[in-house]
């Protein structure tokens, strides 16, 4: 069953500064403990939106894929002292380039699995929120052929099935008849479209497009619940950075492989970053619980 | 080319040399993929604040969006034949009959929306860069002459396999591996060369069947409305 997740119903900005740090903090260093944290937290909350299901679905290429990439990096990668073996060509296939593609491959699965959360809950009306005030024009383009898309989908369903009635649906003939059919119905609704556009701009004019700032509708407020949560995120990927920057947490895997250990700083780093990742599950459960007191009182 | 433009164009590429200069030499960090991005989304940048502050008019904008949305119904109705796709025929021909700037709106566009219906991810960026520069060059290359149907459809061959093509294969290896060697780069464009192949095939098909109608239909509004003049 898929839960019923808080943290999506924050407002755009957070959301989407929540994935913006989170992405790119996990593809800015790779340390197995940070790693490690991105991937349990991204693939945790793949299973809250979607479901383990789809989560396992997903897992079922991203593995073989991960395996395959840290392969290749080892095939070509020789640099590295500890030799494992040698290929027959006399290059070395080395411990840092296995050990490093390993973790390139987790990382690229931590942000595949990041952006399909991203893809969940950062829907068109939210980006076109967050986007439109920047860029009227870009974003008018953008909401006007996202409405067109399926508007076409209809026309050209519409459009097929009347001239299937006459013989020359896209479904019937031979190959090339189809195709040609095909490529009618195209431009037919193209032509629709075209004409339309012209009705739909005048129309726009005349109702006062452009003597006005455009608004936007929003059902999105942004409230002391969105501030509270953006500014936790923040801090959190302050103090990772500052970690990160001051040496703290470290990893090299070329020409030998130094991992930073166990310390105070690495481990409050890797508790700052657990505390980005893990905020959409921290979220949710603080969510549950507030509910569960408030069912109990009644 | 005015003055303007050239000093925008300078002023991306020297900011994106001091990105590459203070990533390898002062951080000394592997980051190829964010580096590329933050230059990418650079380089695209004044297309779009150059879009905006020229005011476009209501009649262009809908034009535009026209056009993207048939190319992304285009890739969704042809979902079923991977990489056999009319988008980049159609953001050419879009190029083509209105101008180099046009393309570029139509092929970022149609990038972010695609993706909207496909899924966003890390592709997304270079996506847009790829499908809009071939629009740009179709424009350069195409608008305000006549369009015979060998160069289109040779441009719209080359164009997908060079410069989409080989975009796009760089942004896989970039995503997916941080040891960038000319031979790894050289066995991904080598192992993506038959999806590239295909993607360029089918664009040259599109491009021979929908030019003629398609030209003829976006000439006829240009001068039915007097638009995009």
């Amino acid at each position: 069953m898929i839960m019923k997740d808080a943290f999506s119903g924050l407002h755009p900005a957070v959301s989407f500064c929540f994935f913006a740090a989170v992405i790119t903090l996990t593809m800015l260093y790779m340390h197995p403990a940070l790693l490690a944290v991105s991937i349990i937290a991204s693939a945790s909350y793949v299973c809250i939106l979607k479901g383990a299901r789809h989560f396992l679905k997903t897992l079922l290429y991203l593995v073989p894929f991960a395996l395959l990439m840290s392969l290749i990096n080892a095939l070509f990668d020789h640099a590295g002292v500890t030799p494992l073996f040698y290929l027959s060509n006399g290059n070395a296939i080395t411990m840092e380039a296995l050990t490093f593609g390993f973790f390139a491959s987790l990382m690229f699965c931590a942000v595949m699995l990041w952006f399909a959360c991203f893809n969940v809950i950062m829907t068109s009306d939210k980006l076109l929120l967050l986007f439109g005030r920047l860029s009227p024009a870009v974003s008018l383009l953008i909401s006007m052929s996202l409405r067109f898309v399926p508007r076409f989908g209809q026309k050209i369903r519409s459009i097929d099935a009347a001239r299937t009635q006459i013989g020359m649906g896209s479904a019937q003939g031979g190959f090339f008849r189809r195709l040609k059919n095909s490529m009618s119905v195209l431009s037919v609704t193209l032509t629709w479209a075209l004409e339309s556009s012209v009705t739909a701009s005048n129309s726009m004019k005349s109702r006062g497009y452009g003597a006005a700032r455009r608004t936007s509708f929003s059902v999105y407020r942004f409230d002391a619940r969105d501030a509270l949560t953006l500014a936790a995120c923040f801090i959190a990927a302050g103090v990772t950075v500052a970690c990160i920057l001051s040496g703290g947490i470290y990893a090299r895997y070329y020409p030998s492989i130094i991992v930073s250990g166990f310390g105070a700083v690495p481990a409050f780093g890797t508790a700052a970053f657990s505390l980005l990742c893990f905020a959409p599950h921290l979220f949710d459960a603080k969510e549950a619980l507030v509910w569960r007191r408030l069912r109990s009182v009644i | 080319m005015n003055k303007r433009r050239v000093t925008v164009a300078a002023a991306v590429l020297i900011l994106s040399a001091a990105i590459i200069i203070i990533e390898t030499y002062l951080w000394n960090s592997r980051k190829y993929y964010l580096t590329s991005v933050v230059i990418i989304l650079l380089a695209m940048l004044p297309f779009f604040v150059r879009f905006e502050r020229r005011r476009p008019q209501v009649r262009e904008i809908v034009l535009l969006a026209v056009m993207t949305a048939f190319a992304v119904a285009g890739r969704a109705a042809f979902y079923w034949a991977p990489q056999f796709k009319p988008v980049c025929a159609i953001v050419i021909l879009t190029a083509a009959a209105f101008n180099s700037e046009a393309g570029f709106m139509v092929g970022a566009a149609s990038g972010i929306i695609s993706n909207i219906f496909f899924g966003q991810g890390p592709w997304t960026p270079w996506q847009m860069l790829g499908f809009g520069l071939v629009g740009f060059i179709g424009g350069l290359l195409f608008y305000n002459r006549e369009v015979k149907t060998a160069p289109i459809v040779a441009y719209g061959f080359f164009s997908v396999l060079v410069i989409y093509g080989i975009l796009l294969d760089t942004a896989s290896l970039l995503m997916y591996s941080q040891s960038v060697t000319w031979k790894a780069l050289l066995s991904v464009y080598a192992s993506g060369f038959s999806f590239n192949l295909i993607h360029a095939l089918g664009t040259a098909v599109f491009l021979l069947l929908l030019k003629k109608p398609v030209l003829s239909k976006l000439g006829r509004i240009k001068t039915k409305y007097g638009m995009m003049d």
